[in-house]
């Protein structure tokens, strides 16, 4: 006995020791019930497209694959599109219908092949077998981009796959692969080496066999990139990719790039080849009439030659074998075979990447850019916007304090943009306003002036301060000083506010620069930090066959610049080169922390700093190893100012980590962004959770949160801006918490808002993002769903009176329950249509609400406090009358229901008297009295016409229901006339009342004749019957 | 006695889960039968009458709801007092009264070949699915909303749709515990959402006549509730008027009851 107490004494001791040391671990796994995101887009500039497919015969169907946003279905020839691969990585290299299954079976191939320095990672290859409902992994998992997909039209189970491989590394997992058994296993069938993978691959029409491959050499670094080689050439197998050839007569000379390649589908000998060379000479398209045996030189204009890496593609009309379209800066078409092109029209976005040709109609054809999808009806003259793809990729997000807050962000491709966080009927394009050009990144709201926001555009070539209400902006970046060397900013310069002084600006060159004058002025507050490698210098030499020099690889730069929020002269510093260097003083002297990350690889890019708000010795600190082929999340923690740091990683983790978002009222929840979603903490990094309600596997590259209305604000690199609105029901969960059967969680008292009136422009196919809800929320926690048995959640209010029955959530974690915190509908008068009045709820009154759940046997409470909206245009007196007149109107059109109610179950009582034996007198006072009562009945309520233009004249009813939903319409006093007429009304009601009852009156005479003839009395149902029963 | 029954098998899938081998879709599906009720019973249902209260947009409105084994169906809401009859069908014609006019009018006839397609579902999918020539498949076994559940895809017979042949599935999330639906996920078929999914989730499973049926009923999309509905009452095997279902001819306002 005493053993075991003893041994019961050591696991406690140890078990607190452990506990000591840490928050009690509590994982939120299964816990975020109806906590949900929401998408705000936007769509209005769209995002990178990376491929488009079709449907062989169905023109209505199409498929978009996005650089960072996943895949996209149209069902109405691309007026609408809706998501289909959530769940999945969002970054597409290729999408195959199957054509022997086309309506349901369709292949995805994740991770882009155009390989920018901002290009996402794929993780495989994904089959639906169910038109996109449901998703199979096929293997392949290491492929990290695939860029083309090719299906046996006569075999489905034998299908061919291009993968074009990493590029960051070395990697074996790249070539033509082939499965014979629909993708239970696969063959490497096409392999070079470890630098070269497949580019594009294609199939014979006539010949399933007969396939074409291009492989390329290349290679990127954080600082370079390379195309082309020795490696790099066009193959040919005519035995289903058993054995291959180079097919090279008529090829330049030297090494080669990246190739396009594709066959006429109308002709199988007719090839296109889209060649990067060694010389601009013999750069461009190349045409084979003999199906590759040799090939001519056509043409190497502009639009054929640039930028290899990233517009390497060349689509052909189905029916027609001289009708050719090539991606490019703009991309260009050609109708004779590729002698002559003409460029796509203005008005589509720049770099375009694929096409799609109905193989029905010669005229319809779509394309995808770096802006979206574009519809044309011409054969490729006019295009048009698709406005319905949310697939902007944001780099970065700030928001100010606006009422609503608004959100600032940079794009890929696509400027920089200020919009609200909700707007009147959703948020639509017109609702954004663009505060920069170019590549768009890094976008700040003046701390404390509304109307100021500095923005950016790539390599700094530009640092706006924008003056959003005179809509000016100023260019205010920083320049070299005399005698120091030219100024290295990242591709993503770094830019940030102060949380101390308002007017503080600081933006990272190789240098930390600071300005307290918005921009005017800037000193140098640091040496260089980075490791100023001088081989990491050379971005003139960049990009191999065709020379690309963007700014896109430049490196040895400042990358995030991070003010503590406790403390104005902590600052702390990441470069891409790996370093994390500290200033305690403001910037006088700095402290390289760098060697102090355990297990962290040299030079690993830091990419977010976040010092703590609770505590200036707390930092965290995020690095992103990918641009070194390394996809483990490296996640710190330092509880003293950045001596020592501690993993606070899991193997919960999926995806390379970019940013970490600690909570503001909760040290041990935290936020972290990956390439392949968000994940969530509640002990302080014991354990991860990835958040999936309504949130997609989607990068995400900065988050923040809201310090006013607590949301979490999420910059997705492939699906716009993400939200989640209210976070603290996460701040209060905790293990004690997570014990409990229910637990209402209280909530801060909610708004009673008044909302806008008039909204909601877009048109059809345009998206538009959803608003928060204006509802006030009920939260709490349940252990376990709830299956069986009756559960109730009821609102009462001061009274003890029931005002509301709500539909409770049933899930097991957060539970969140949205209240109008209206009344019920009045009850109205039946009559023949509807009054506006019976659809119409008056608002409750500010005040403190009880919530009563009943569970099974056991009830629980809680109370829900409502106040104004402190927006409120009117004044509580104002809003007392009008409360105080809606309560009135809504009791007086109850009133006059029972009335009617009265009229007509009397009335219908004397229609069944009259079906039975009765002298002739009686029956013809009978009839008499039913006339008194239908005349009373058609002055009170129409009893004619529709609910539409066919409308009967208004009857006390509907002019009654009418003033009600007007005065319930405004939150403010009612007007002079509304209250003019609500006296009129009521004058009207008082007569038909005094009426009603002297008819009822009746009732007692009426009733005797009718016993005496041996019939039962005529009555009608009490008040309180009238108000239970339905009808 | 069968919610003894349910109640035990609760249990004792709890205790023993960790026993249970990997189970077939054609298992899950039996225990589900079983444990609402049992085959037996649920081919003794021969109409139910579900009557309600349903929350949709905002308001609260008074819903009931008849179906009979033969396929046919009527959905009646009361707005202002006022029965209005949202949906009908009769084993042919499927109509609904229209709010402007309050007159009755049928649907596209396209609409009322599906529903004509899907007769057989009464009172239960499964029961008796391999006779109706559907399938069951086991997509997944994974979490609702935290709640470890078998993902089964129920595959009927195709349908027309717009002109076009259409699969025709569904998913059911079944309780890992208890074997109940929790959840039902329907794919929009037409329209502009057209292969976005609904999910419906059932609870407050009460016993009826012997079976297991779902008191509260809530819809959602994109985790937006677009229409709740908490049942009061369901009677089985009550006397129904034969002309309930027709299409009201000459009348408006639905028809007799």
């Amino acid at each position: 006995m005493k053993r075991i107490a003893y041994l019961f004494f050591c696991g406690l001791l140890s078990w607190t020791s452990i506990n000591a040391q840490e928050t009690p671990a509590l994982n939120a796994e299964g816990l975020f019930g109806d906590l949900s995101a929401r998408h705000i887009g936007p769509a209005l500039m769209s995002g990178r497209i990376t491929d488009l497919e079709g449907h062989p015969t169905n023109s209505r169907i199409l498929y978009a694959g996005a650089a960072g946003g996943g895949v996209w279905r149209s069902n109405d020839g691309g007026i609408t599109f809706n998501s289909i691969f959530d769940d999945y990585p969002q970054s597409i290299g290729a999408i195959e219908v199957d054509p022997t299954d086309p309506d349901l079976s369709i292949w995805v191939g994740t991770g882009e092949t155009w390989t920018r320095n901002s290009v996402s990672v794929g993780k495989g290859l994904f089959k639906t077998t169910d038109g996109g409902q449901t998703w199979k992994l096929m293997g392949l998992e290491n492929s990290e981009r695939i860029s083309s997909i090719l299906v046996n039209p006569n075999n489905p189970k034998e299908v061919f796959v291009g993968v074009l491989g990493a590029l960051w590394g070395d990697s074996e997992d790249r070539g033509v692969y082939k499965t014979a058994d629909g993708g239970q296993s696969w063959e490497k069938i096409l392999y070079t080496n470890a630098t070269t993978g497949c580019a594009d691959l294609v199939m014979a029409p006539d010949d399933p066999q007969t396939l074409y491959a291009s492989m390329w050499e290349f290679r990127r670094t954080a600082w370079s990139f390379s195309s082309g080689g020795q490696s790099s050439a066009l193959y040919k197998s005519t035995d289903g990719g058993a054995t291959w050839a180079k097919i090279h007569n008529g090829f330049p000379e030297g090494k080669l790039g990246r190739i396009a390649v594709a066959v006429a589908p109308s002709n199988p000998s007719r090839l296109y080849a889209v060649i990067e060379s060694e010389k601009n000479e013999d750069k461009g398209l190349y045409r084979s009439d003999d199906a590759g045996q040799s090939w001519e030189h056509l043409n190497k204009d502009f639009e054929l030659t640039v930028r290899p890496f990233y517009f390497s593609r060349i689509v052909v009309s189905p029916a027609n074998a001289d009708k050719i379209a090539k991606a490019g800066l703009n991309g260009s078409i050609s109708e004779d075979g590729g002698n002559t092109f003409r460029a796509i029209g203005s008005g589509v976005h720049a770099d375009v990447h694929d096409f799609w040709f109905d193989p029905n109609d010669a005229d319809r054809m779509y394309l995808g850019c770096d802006g979206g999808v574009y519809r044309s009806w011409d054969g490729g003259r006019g295009w048009e916007m698709v406005k319905g793809l949310p697939v902007s990729q944001y780099y970065h997000v700030a928001v100010d304090m606006q009422e609503p807050f608004r959100i600032y962000g940079g794009l890929q491709d696509n400027g920089s943009w200020v919009g609200p966080s909700q707007s009147v009927g959703g948020i639509e394009a017109r609702d954004w306003t663009e505060v920069g050009y170019g590549d768009g990144f890094r976008v700040y709201p003046h701390p404390t002036d509304p109307n100021i926001c500095y923005s950016e555009m790539q390599g700094a070539e530009a640092i706006w301060r924008v003056d959003l209400e005179k809509q000016q902006s100023k260019i205010i970046k920083p320049y070299p000083e005399k005698g120091s060397p030219d100024l290295r900013f990242n591709w993503n310069t770094p830019i940030t506010t102060s949380a101390h002084q308002p007017d503080r600006l600081y933006v990272g060159s190789q240098f930390v620069h600071r300005s307290d004058d918005r921009g005017e002025t800037w000193k140098r507050i640091s040496p260089d930090l980075t490791t100023n490698d001088p081989a990491k210098q050379n971005q003139e030499d960049s990009g191999g066959l065709s020379k690309d020099n963007s700014g896109a690889e430049n490196h040895c730069t400042i990358f995030t610049i991070a003010e503590s929020p406790l403390n104005e002269k902590l600052i702390f510093v990441g470069t891409d080169d790996g370093n994390v260097q500290r200033t305690k003083d403001g910037g006088q002297s700095w402290v390289d922390l760098t060697a102090n990350f355990p297990g962290l690889p040299k030079n690993t890019w830091a990419y977010h700093i976040e010092p703590s708000h609770f505590d200036e010795n707390v930092v965290y600190a995020v690095f992103e190893g990918h641009t070194q082929n390394d996809h483990t999340p490296y996640v710190y923690r330092s509880k003293d100012g950045g001596l020592t740091w501690r993993s606070i990683t899991t193997p919960q983790l999926e995806g390379f980590a970019r940013c970490l978002q600690e909570d503001l009222a909760n040290p041990n929840l935290l936020y972290l962004g990956t390439e392949l979603g968000l994940y969530i903490t509640l002990d302080g990094g014991q354990n991860w959770a990835k958040f999936t309600n309504n949130m997609p596997a989607v990068a995400v590259h900065h988050l923040t949160l809201h310090p006013r209305d607590h949301s979490l604000v999420m910059a997705t690199h492939g699906r716009g801006i993400i939200i989640i609105d209210d976070v603290t029901p996460l701040r209060k969960l905790t293990p004690e918490m997570a014990a409990q059967e229910v637990v209402f969680m209280e909530q801060p008292a909610s708004v009673i808002y008044e909302a806008p009136s008039f909204g909601g422009n877009a048109a059809y196919g345009e998206f538009v993002g959803d608003n928060p809800s204006r509802s006030a929320k009920v939260v709490y926690y349940l252990k376990k769903r709830h299956i069986f048995g009756p559960m109730k959640l009821e609102v009462l209010d001061s009274k003890g009176e029931k005002i509301a029955e709500l539909t409770p959530g049933k899930s097991k974690g957060i539970n969140i329950v949205p209240w109008n915190y209206r009344y019920r509908m009045p009850k109205v008068a039946k009559a023949k249509t509807f009054s506006r009045g019976g659809f119409a709820a008056p608002t409750v009154p500010p005040g403190v609400y009880t919530l009563r759940m009943a569970k099974g046997k056991t009830t629980y409470e809680s109370t829900l406090e409502l106040i104004a909206d402190p927006a409120s245009v009117h004044t509580a007196e104002e809003r007392l009358a009008q409360h105080e007149t809606a309560m009135q109107l809504y009791a007086m059109n109850e009133e006059l229901a029972y009335l009617v109610d009265q009229l007509d179950q009397v009335s219908a009582g004397v229609s069944q008297r009259l079906e039975a034996e009765a002298p002739k007198k009686l029956k013809q006072e009978l009839i008499g009295y039913q006339g008194a009562l239908e005349k009373l009945r058609e002055g009170l309520v129409v009893t004619t016409g529709d609910n539409y233009v066919g409308a009967a004249a208004p009857q006390l009813r509907e002019r009654m229901g009418s003033l009600y939903s007007e005065v319930v319409g405004y939150a403010g006093r009612p007007s002079n006339a509304q209250m003019d007429n609500l006296a009129l009304l009521k004058g009207e009601l008082q007569q038909a009342t005094e009426e009603a009852g002297q008819l009822m009156g009746q009732l007692q005479t009426l009733n005797k004749k009718l016993a005496a003839n041996g019939l039962e009395a005529l009555s009608f149902r009490s008040k309180e019957e009238f108000m239970e029963a339905d009808q | 006695m069968k919610k003894i029954f349910l109640l035990l098998a609760v249990c004792c899938a709890s205790s023993f889960s960790y026993l249970a081998t990997a189970q077939t879709a054609e298992e899950i599906v039996a225990s589900y039968l079983e444990n609402i009720g049992g085959e037996e019973q649920l081919n003794k249902i021969k109409n139910m009458v579900i009557t309600g209260k349903s929350q949709a947009q905002g308001m609260e409105f008074p819903v009931t709801m008849y179906q009979t084994a033969d396929g046919k169906q009527r959905m009646d809401l009361v707005f202002q007092g006022k029965e209005i009859t949202q949906m009908a069908f009769d084993g042919e014609v499927g109509w609904g009264v229209n709010f402007m006019t309050g007159e009755a009018e049928k649907m596209e006839a396209e609409q009322s070949k599906m529903m004509k397609e899907q007769l057989t579902d009464f009172p239960d999918p499964f029961l008796n699915y391999k006779e109706k020539g559907y399938t069951v498949e086991l997509v997944e076994e994974t979490e609702l909303e935290g709640t470890p559940v078998y993902k089964i895809k129920l595959t009927k017979k195709p349908i027309m749709v717009e002109g076009e042949e259409l699969e025709n599935f569904s998913f059911y999330y079944f309780d890992k515990d208890s074997y109940v639906t929790l959840a039902q996920e329907e794919i929009a078929k037409a329209g502009p959402m057209k292969g976005q999914s609904t999910m419906t989730y059932t609870s407050d499973y009460d016993e009826v006549a012997g079976v297991y049926m779902p008191f509260s009923i809530t819809s959602k999309m994109n985790g937006t509730t677009m229409f709740s509905m908490a049942i009061e009452k369901i009677d089985v095997n009550t006397d129904i008027a034969e002309g309930l279902f027709a299409f009201p001819e000459a009348n408006s306002e639905g028809g007799e009851k």
